[in-house]
């Protein structure tokens, strides 16, 4: 049962971190301290448990979630990177992005170029939370595009434009990220900021309330195309050769007109995440 | 006369019991995880004996503590391969502590000397390692199914 429940609680914030914006690979990247593209072949594998505390933008995801509601979550974290032959997986427990399939087209010391695939949105249905209930299903998608990540000095930049590919609502995702990375002593600190559009066809497929399932609990609502905007500030320090630390903060902030979607608890959610992992 | 011999014999009693409490406390850190080098009869433990950092390339930061021991008084530095700037001094001792805030990027081998003759005494190597290695110099290519 408890392990349900976890397993419950990492899946909805995995897809959750997924529909508020991406980075990926950024926040990994980042994090390490990387100043050039991590897209040669081989694989790489960190497996930890952290604490998250914070609040969710989606009601009722995970169960019980309210406007404000503190959420506090034991996880495992897992961070994975394999390549082979250009082809490539990537999972960062800690990063906007889940889990990221894709091919690495072209390469430099300073700029990478992928097609990448991606979940980007959480089912949202009385499958996922029984505070769904009565709401009609919303799938997760599956989102592809090309993805551009520069490495310049301690910045990186990444963009990504993506269009549903999984045919559940068809729409588009685009969004833009720069992060930073300093040194202090041997703890590397880091910064992300980044936007991201929704176009109203990804509003509308999962805030959207149609007239004909309105309820009192979910009334009618029309979602258009909006902006969420993202930042991000954290610490990740080497206990040992195998052992890392990481603490970030996070902070969304979503399209105010999207306010009065029944479907969303918030319109802006704040996480602390920690985590200690150990290196393969 | 007999105040002068006193006094002697009680600085020789001192020198004994110190000698004896630093070969205890030599002992001790060397059961504690600090590593030594030895040269002859000069002994030099340092703690740690890793410097980590995060990726590969950066500088490791770490705060080391010394401690060696020798047979003979003198003037001693220790220094660090490549830069004759000493990193501590002892004038007239036959051993010695202290701390050095170490900060490279790379495996160094820390020297201690004779300040007379610049002869080593010991030397040490301070290891650098890291977490996240960094990837390799790789030519701007592009890819083909």
């Amino acid at each position: 049962m408890i392990i349900q429940k976890i397993s419950q609680l990492l899946f909805c914030t995995l897809i959750v971190a997924a529909f508020e914006c991406n980075a990926g690979d950024l926040s990994a990247d980042v994090g390490k301290g990387a100043n050039s593209p991590n897209n040669v072949d081989g694989s790489y594998l960190e497996v930890g448990g952290g604490l998250n505390i914070g609040t969710e933008i989606f009601y009722g995801i995970p169960e019980g979630n309210r406007h404000g509601k503190i959420i506090y979550s034991l996880e495992p974290s897992v961070n994975l990177r394999m390549q082979n032959n250009g082809w490539f997986v990537e999972a960062f427990s800690a990063s906007f992005e889940a889990f990221t399939l894709g091919y690495n087209l072209s390469n430099s010391d300073h700029w990478s170029l992928d097609i990448v695939g991606l979940q980007q949105h959480p089912e949202i249905s009385s499958r996922t939370s029984k505070d769904l209930k009565g709401v009609r299903p919303r799938h997760f998608d599956f989102m592809s595009g090309p993805r551009a990540t520069g490495y310049l000095g301690n910045y990186i930049v990444q963009v990504h434009a993506l269009t549903d590919v999984s045919d559940k609502h068809n729409g588009q995702v685009l969004s833009a990220k720069i992060a930073h990375h300093w040194q202090y002593k041997n703890w590397n600190i880091h910064a992300i900021g980044g936007v991201s559009y929704r176009s109203d066809k990804v509003a509308d497929y999962y805030l959207s309330v149609e007239p004909e399932d309105a309820t009192e609990k979910f009334p009618e609502f029309h979602a258009q195309a909006g902006f969420i905007h993202m930042f991000e500030v954290g610490v990740t320090y080497p206990l040992s050769q195998q052992w890392v630390f990481r603490s970030s903060f996070q902070h969304y902030e979503l399209e105010s007109q999207w306010s009065d979607s029944p479907l969303l608890a918030s319109t802006h959610a704040s996480k602390l995440l920690t985590s200690i992992s150990y290196v393969f | 006369m007999y105040m002068k011999e006193n006094k002697r014999q009680c600085q020789t009693v001192f020198i004994r019991r110190y000698k004896l409490v630093l070969l205890l406390c030599v002992s001790l850190f060397s059961l504690c995880n600090y590593a030594n080098a030895s040269s002859n009869d000069t002994q030099l433990f340092i703690k740690p004996a890793r410097c980590i950092a995060l990726h590969q390339g950066q500088v490791c930061y770490q705060t080391l503590k010394i401690i060696w021991q020798t047979d003979i008084a003198d003037n001693y530095c220790l220094l660090q391969q490549g830069n004759n700037t000493p990193l501590l001094c002892w004038e007239h001792a036959a051993s010695g502590t202290g701390n050095v805030e170490f900060a490279n990027h790379t495996s160094v081998k820390l020297i201690l000397v004779r300040t007379r003759d610049g002869q080593t005494m010991t030397e040490f190597m301070m290891e650098v390692a890291w977490v996240y290695e960094a990837n390799s110099h790789r030519e701007s290519h592009w890819r083909i199914f």
